[in-house]
């Protein structure tokens, strides 16, 4: 009886797992279609198209530049929490701080990207000049 | 005729992910950015954007074809290891203003 339940809970992930290995994704395209991403499908179009690569639907564009946006704000985010945790410290030993935990002003710096980025992998050096 | 200054000289597309990559900061919470910081994340993008464009068109021509298919943006996106069942969330939960869209500039009528 055991096995046989065990059997058909494994079945019913199985099912599970091949519903949502296929059938998100056009589910997700056919929003896409009203969808604006932050990137402008002009931009990513053209980087594609540097690069070689040129699809005619609009979508897939919008799928690339939403992985891309998904990237950024993941590292960002990264950044964020690490910019806080700096700032809680540095105010706790110091105690002097009048200013509330509210208008705190974040600035994203090299010092909070460095460690954000090394999560995701890469190394990233202070260039040596900017023109 | 002397030559724009060098800031101005740099690429439009860039000026756009610069404007993309500030948006995106500021939505998720910072006030303000370090130029070098920008600098970096902007070149971070495109990288990214290239390298998941080659990798798509790669599949597309492994599979013989010149016109690409959702097909081969899942398999780069595996290949990168982007978990893309996210996404969905993602674009619910984000409140990232979209950029206005490019204008062309007529020229004046003379």
């Amino acid at each position: 009886m055991d096995m046989s339940q065990n059997q058909q809970s494994e079945k019913m992930i199985e099912d599970q797992s091949e519903l949502t290995l296929g059938q998100p994704l056009s589910d997700f395209l056919m929003q896409l279609e009203d969808y604006h991403p932050t990137i402008p499908d002009a931009v990513t179009g053209h980087i594609l198209r540097t690069s070689g690569f040129e699809p005619k639907d609009p979508r897939l564009l919008r799928l690339i530049s939403i992985a891309a946006q998904k990237f950024i704000s993941d590292i960002a985010n990264d950044a964020l929490q690490h910019c806080k945790m700096r700032t809680s410290n540095s105010s706790n030993s110091t105690s002097k701080s009048t200013k509330g935990a509210k208008d705190r002003r974040y600035c994203l710096t090299m010092e909070d990207l460095t460690p954000a980025l090394a999560e995701f992998g890469i190394t990233i050096r202070k260039p040596q000049y900017y023109v | 005729m002397s030559s724009p200054p060098v800031d101005q000289q740099t690429n439009v597309y860039r000026k756009m992910l610069t404007a993309v990559i500030s948006s995106i900061c500021m939505g998720t919470g910072f006030d303000s950015i370090e130029k070098e910081a920008l600098a970096s994340l902007v070149e971070l993008i495109q990288c990214y954007l290239s390298e998941l464009s080659v990798i798509c068109k790669n599949y597309c021509e492994l599979a013989g074809r010149s016109e690409p298919l959702i097909a081969d943006i899942i398999l780069a996106f595996i290949d990168m290891g982007i978990n893309f069942s996210c996404f969905e969330d993602y674009i619910k939960n984000a409140k990232y203003p979209s950029l206005p869209p490019i204008i062309v500039q007529q020229p004046p009528k003379q």
